[in-house]
């Protein structure tokens, strides 16, 4: 199914967008739901004992698992479709968005008083120079820096790839994670929140929900997207505060925030960047502060199989960095930028939008944090769990 | 960031080039030119559903009213009786046409 947006930059469809859009959204569910269920019965019937009778052992990581699909019918069956409908969802979406300039230039004229944009701010290759997630001109577009447009592509694309199992505002992710962090941590009161990477804000706006008291901050590197995500922050009347800065060189105080969170944003870093940002987050958080990144699980916990099968999306969804990061111990990369190994935290939380918001209570209380099941980190239409990692500052430096 | 750290075309840099087809794109298929039909073919598919839907939608308003109108049309979008319905017979849809890419039970 196709969501409907709820905000002021909400499109009029016709009657074919609409049916593209569904049945874009319809093929999404069929490659991920029931395909992917395929690739792991011939993975286990057909694919595994071949290796092994030829090596005489299981495939020992995701790369041989990788190798040993690649010949099988049904992962080609599989990854072709798949490819063909990711890039389906940008085309059942850019049209219209074309078509809507007005209304987003509308939007943008109460959301851009809460945006503080900073032209001195380059948008860095790994963003500009590829087309992340197979999106025609990533997030920046090909536009002026401040064009809109992209962040209404990714809003609108979502409506359409994430088969409504994201939330009906795509912030399943962020809603998830702040109910995870407020109810078992009770007494941590964050004045401040930061969260690096916001694109559209979609995930930032659910720590405003959690912590209403606390100032809120959206923090991207593409200007087009904060505008956006601040016309539709206000068209929901949230209030956050959004910030054009690059997460490797934060435009705050040192001591200055109480939560720094980051949500799929790691794994469209190189593991270069991904220290000088853990470094930064450091500096800026207070005494007893924490750092939380929302992320694909690591591979260093997880069956060859399942490694295999998030790995995917690096060698065919424009995601150059994606297995690099999940090939990395999440523990060892806090340990790395200076948080004590005993302030290390982690966590599998069930998706309140799918299982509600009971599901985090009861997660919360069996602490069984499994990370390696079919359901952490995938969309699909049989159950979503989502990883999460970071690390407490400790109270005195 | 060097272009030999990013890869090309937002391909890891350490990713076996027999994965990608000469122009760059993913292979899946022996021949890269398959890769490039079964895209074809799945446009095509997308657009045989879009022409279903529209067929439903005259279908349903000439039943009620004998006559159709563009803004009848568009209404049943915002009819969530219609939406339920058009899902169901998305779902058919797309296992009776694709059905055959399916690992046999």
């Amino acid at each position: 199914m196709v969501v409907e947006l709820k905000h002021a930059m909400k499109p009029e469809l016709g009657a074919e967008d609409a049916a593209r859009q569904r049945f874009v959204s319809g093929l999404r569910g069929f490659v991920l739901s029931d395909l992917a269920g395929d690739l792991r019965r011939v993975y286990d019937e057909r694919v595994a004992p071949r290796f092994e009778s030829t090596h005489g052992r299981a495939p020992a990581d995701g790369d041989e698992v990788h190798q040993a699909m690649r010949v099988d019918p049904t992962f080609k069956a599989y990854s072709s479709l798949r490819v063909t409908a990711q890039k389906m969802v940008w085309d059942s979406v850019a049209p219209v968005v074309e078509r809507h300039r007005g209304l987003l230039e509308a939007a943008a004229v109460a959301g851009d008083a809460k945006v503080k944009l900073d032209p001195a701010v380059q948008v860095p290759r790994s963003v500009s120079a590829v087309d992340v997630h197979l999106m025609p001109g990533s997030y920046s577009g090909k536009g002026a820096p401040e064009d809109m447009a992209p962040g209404a592509v990714y809003d609108q694309g979502f409506a359409v790839f994430s088969m409504g199992l994201m939330g009906d505002e795509f912030n399943d992710i962020g809603r998830s994670m702040a109910r995870y962090i407020s109810r078992k941590f009770p007494d941590f009161k964050p004045q401040r929140i930061l969260d690096l990477g916001c694109t559209i804000g979609h995930n930032t706006l659910p720590w405003k929900e959690a912590y209403p008291d606390a100032e809120v901050v959206g923090a991207d590197v593409v200007a087009g997207c904060l505008r956006y995500g601040s016309a539709r922050a206000v068209s929901r009347g949230v209030d956050v505060e959004f910030r054009q800065m690059n997460a490797e060189s934060i435009d705050l105080p040192d001591a200055s925030v109480d939560v720094v969170f980051t949500s799929m944003f790691l794994h469209e870093l190189s593991l270069k960047s991904i220290g000088r940002v853990f470094a930064e987050i450091r500096r800026v958080l207070r005494p007893g502060g924490l750092m939380l990144h929302m992320e694909l699980p690591p591979n260093t916990q997880m069956g060859a199989f399942e490694g295999f099968y998030l790995d995917w999306d690096c060698y065919y969804n424009a995601e150059p960095f994606y297995k690099a990061f999940r090939d990395q111990e999440p523990r060892d990369l806090c340990r790395k930028a200076g948080f004590r190994d005993d302030h290390y935290l982690q966590f599998v939380v069930p998706s309140v939008w799918n299982h509600g918001e009971a599901a985090v209570e009861t997660a919360i209380a069996a602490e069984g944090h499994e990370v390696n099941k079919a359901t952490t980190g995938r969309l699909s239409h049989g159950g979503i769990e989502w990883f999460g990692f970071g690390a407490w500052r400790e109270a005195q430096s | 960031m060097s272009a030999a750290e990013l890869g090309s075309s937002g391909i890891p840099a350490d990713a076996p080039r027999g994965y990608y087809g000469p122009d760059g794109q993913p292979q899946f298929f022996v021949d890269p030119a398959m890769d490039r039909f079964s895209a074809v073919l799945v446009k095509l598919v997308q657009e045989v559903w879009v022409l279903t839907e529209r067929v439903d939608a005259i279908e349903r308003v000439a039943a009620a009213k004998g006559s159709v109108t563009a803004a009848e049309v568009a209404a049943l979008l915002a009819d969530p009786a219609v939406s339920a319905a058009r899902e169901a017979a998305l779902a058919q849809f797309i296992g009776r046409t694709l059905g055959p890419l399916r690992e046999p039970a």
